[in-house]
């Protein structure tokens, strides 16, 4: 589904409920339209569990939340964890539908850059994406090591 | 072992919840922007006639529903420059979809050929692009195509004439191929990885050339991965925003951009709830092949 509609779809909702527009009007279109792809990251990781488990330990007299929590959770938690992840970084880099549902005090890295560059290259911009690049790099560098020295 | 009854009243309303979120804060809205696309224009914020006096009961309802109308619809329909935008979008998606088969498909057919350890690399090479803001990478096409860029520099370093390109339908299809490429040589990776080698020895065998052999056993059996590909660069880019409004300047439409400009510049919600309407209506069939595409991929 094209941004636009789900941004413009989001903000009449949020108009015609009256709610003050702002960061949690932001934060709760970005649980929305994340959702789908932390679903399928864990959902993937999901159908590899062996469920047995979980009824195992249903067996050994937990109850059904004790049983998610101590057997399920941990057998899963390197999905939910990259799940988070990639939430985190599509909610970060969203311009759209943080432009359509966000309201005055709550403007977001994309959409303060994004005002900058219609106006054309300036230096600032140029700063600030080298400084962004750089973290990433340097992140993703640093994951690829301890993933070998675990190995 | 049988579950019980209480886990499965449990499971059930676990399972409940998203679905309950996602119709609050997905279908919902888009029944809002069904009606609003309905409704009048008015140069002020909303409410937007008509709205519905639920005081009255059904008589309020059956006022409300009168008070819609196909007006804004008949509007944008006789008004060439929504027709031309809506054009337009379809013909740059479908532009920069062919294009990106042709070049997504060696790439994934390359990476599928490789050992395993390279071939994670290669992979992660493909998603390494999108660790950067996508902002920042358009951004970055700007200073490469702009008249005094860094192609222009090339060009003019080896003594060829510059290339005028920077807003211009070509920069859009450029910025699109760009941007959407891993998301074609990804599904098409996953359906030519899975492929069993054997088939292509048993064609060889049988007599077919290595070209053969690809384009009657190999391609066939990618064709579920070319139309999740297809379609899950073709489905978002005709509502792309960004590239059509930064490398594309004020003459390239396209209905992302007509959407945004009718609400933050226009002020006017009926005109981009109806072009987000139409535009819906466009991809619905598209969304509904990719779905039953990604099915068999995954399958």
């Amino acid at each position: 589904m094209p941004e636009v509609i789900l941004g413009l779809s989001l903000l009449l909702l949020f108009v015609g409920l009256g709610l003050p527009r702002g960061f949690w009007t932001v934060t709760l279109s970005h649980a929305t339209v994340t959702m789908c792809y932390a679903t399928v990251v864990i959902q993937a990781r999901l159908q590899d569990f062996d469920l047995s488990l979980e009824e195992a330990a249903r067996d050994l007299g937990c109850t059904p939340v004790e049983a998610f929590c101590k057997v399920t959770l941990p057998n899963i938690a390197p999905a939910v964890a990259a799940a988070w992840m990639l939430a985190f970084t599509l909610s970060l880099d969203d311009l759209v539908i943080a432009s359509f549902t966000s309201g005055p005090g709550a403007t977001t890295l994309p959409m303060r850059l994004y005002s900058q560059v219609r106006l054309g290259v300036n230096p600032e911009i140029n700063a600030v994406s080298t400084i962004l690049v750089g973290v990433v790099a340097t992140g993703v560098i640093a994951a690829w090591l301890i993933q070998r020295r675990r190995r | 072992m049988t579950r019980g009854p209480s886990r499965r009243f449990g499971a059930s309303w676990a399972a409940a919840l998203p679905y309950l979120w996602l119709g609050l804060f997905f279908a919902f809205p888009f029944v809002l922007v069904g009606k609003l696309s309905l409704s009048d224009t008015a140069l002020a914020i909303p409410p937007y006639a008509p709205r519905i006096d639920w005081s009255q009961g059904i008589a309020g309802v059956r006022a409300f529903l009168d008070g819609l109308d196909l007006e804004t619809y008949r509007r944008l329909a006789t008004d060439s420059l929504y027709v031309a935008a809506y054009g337009s979008s379809l013909g740059y998606a479908a532009t920069a979809t062919g294009i990106l088969l042709v070049i997504g498909y060696p790439i994934a057919y390359g990476i599928s050929r490789f050992g395993e350890a390279t071939r994670s690399a290669l992979v992660m090479a493909v998603i390494l692009p999108f660790w950067t803001s996508f902002l920042i990478r358009i951004y970055a096409w700007v200073a490469i195509l702009k008249p005094a860029g860094l192609l222009n520099g090339l060009l003019g370093a080896v003594g060829l004439p510059p290339l005028d390109i920077m807003n211009s339908p070509t920069a859009v299809i450029l910025g699109l191929v760009y941007a959407y490429l891993p998301f074609m040589v990804l599904p098409l990776y996953a359906v030519l990885e899975k492929q069993d080698e054997t088939l292509v020895e048993a064609a060889q065998d049988l007599g077919a050339s290595r070209l053969g052999a690809f384009w009657r056993v190999t391609f066939p059996l990618s064709l579920p991965g070319v139309a999740a590909g297809a379609l899950l660069c073709f489905i978002p880019m005709v509502g792309e925003f960004v590239i059509p409004d930064l490398l594309g300047g004020s003459e390239t439409l396209m209905l992302g951009k007509t959407i945004w400009t009718e609400f933050f510049a226009n002020r006017d919600w009926p005109a981009a709830s109806a072009v987000a309407i139409a535009l819906m209506a466009t991809l619905v069939v598209p969304i509904l092949i990719f779905q039953r595409s990604q099915a068999k991929v995954l399958r």
